[in-house]
């Protein structure tokens, strides 16, 4: 990497050795042989660095297709629904693990500020809930003590944040012609809904 | 004396060579433009919009250059407020491929860090989240013998998101997937920019 006109100073310092001091002369050789080795040690140091830097990215790339099962407690903590979702899913061939266990939710019901929207959710005795991070939707149907359940939520709006006990149950959403199983949550009892 | 003016010489000798062989020319600074997109995982309905972002490149060894960059994507779902703006910087490697005196290839890794924030402004909500991210790029760079180059690129960032049970409890959606398409412009440093007109001239 020394480029020839830094050869030819060395070389010309050298076929002149005869003028110099030799002990300056034992200086300049040392000095460049230190560059040499200092150069050396760079181009060293840069392919160890691009080395780990690839590794690092295929180690990254690794782990992400590493899909593990994941196991969720449903009723220990409120999950959103985006998790919900997305962890209540499968094939139509097999029961899943979820299906018909209690599950606690946490999320806000779309255009609840609409009067007519309201109470086309209190004839349909279902409702959608939100996650407002991502625009992810959650049908929970009311199947008993209907008006007590309205009652308790007409004061709310759409900015009030609810937490929800209820069952999930499976539905059947077709994907692509590919039987596939989706989520709703059943709720029961009025105790079982609250906001803030 | 005069050994420690020779010595002194030598020092400055040495400088001018490190700075020839190891940060001569080939440096260069990059603006560029895309459209982004996000695949699966809890961006999955929001429509990507664009991914702006700027870098410093340094040239190392052959045709290997090291460099950091800094690139925001900004997200958006149609029909809703939310947002999310996605911040990454991140250090580089790349490599050029020279495929005609007009043209070459430059495939890159890159790994840094990401911040995210998360808003929808309809509900006063707000968060951040952040996590590393690793990823690849390819440019297909037009290069004009002047000082300015241009390139088109396509780009994959994996970003995976530090644990934290309030914004989700899966795995899944830990992991952020984002790719971009787009145009970028390099400039490169003056000295390089005529090496290379008489290279072409040559």
């Amino acid at each position: 990497m020394i480029n020839s006109s830094n050869k030819n100073y060395v070389n010309s310092l050298f076929s002149n050795s005869c003028h110099q001091d030799t002990r300056t002369l034992s200086f300049t050789k040392n000095y460049f042989v230190f560059l040499r080795a200092l150069e050396f040690s760079w181009h060293y140091l840069i392919k160890s660095i691009s080395c780990e830097l690839l590794i690092l990215v295929l180690i990254i790339f690794s782990s992400s297709c590493n899909k593990e099962e994941q196991t969720l407690v449903l009723n220990e903590d409120f999950l959103t629904v985006a998790d919900l979702l997305q962890y209540c899913q499968g094939s139509c061939d097999e029961t899943l693990d979820w299906e018909g266990n209690p599950a606690w939710v946490k999320g806000h019901i779309l255009n609840f500020n609409n009067d007519s929207i309201k109470n086309k959710y209190y004839n349909d005795s279902s409702f959608l809930l939100q996650d407002i991070r991502n625009g992810m939707l959650m049908e929970i149907r009311v199947e008993e003590n209907k008006y007590p359940v309205f009652e308790k939520i007409w004061p709310a709006d759409h900015k009030n944040l609810f937490f929800i006990k209820g069952t999930a149950k499976s539905i059947i959403a077709s994907d692509n012609g590919e039987c596939t199983k989706g989520v709703i949550l059943s709720l029961i009892h009025p105790d079982d809904i609250n906001f803030e | 004396m005069k050994i420690l003016n020779y010595r002194i010489a030598l020092i400055i000798l040495s400088f001018l060579l490190f700075n020839s062989v190891f940060s001569q020319k080939k440096n260069y600074f990059n603006i560029d433009l895309g459209l982004t997109q996000t695949y699966k995982g809890f961006f999955y309905l929001f429509d990507g919009v664009v991914d702006i972002g700027a870098g410093y490149n340094r040239h190392i060894i052959d045709q290997l250059y090291g460099g950091f960059s800094f690139h925001l994507d900004y997200l958006s779902r149609s029909g809703s407020s939310a947002r999310t703006i996605v911040y990454k910087p991140k250090v580089n490697l790349s490599y050029d491929i020279n495929v005609s005196s007009w043209f070459s290839i430059s495939p890159m890794v890159f790994a840094g860090y990401s911040f995210l924030n998360l808003s929808n402004k309809e509900f006063n909500y707000t968060e951040n989240q952040n996590g590393i991210n690793c990823g690849g790029e390819i440019r297909l760079v037009w290069n004009t013998g002047k000082r300015l180059d241009y390139f088109i690129f396509g780009r994959y960032d994996y970003i995976y998101l530090t644990e934290d049970k309030n914004f989700t409890h899966l795995e899944y959606y830990r992991r952020v997937h984002l790719t971009s398409f787009g145009i970028g412009v390099k400039i490169k440093s003056r000295q390089e920019s005529r090496f290379e007109n008489q290279d072409l001239r040559d």
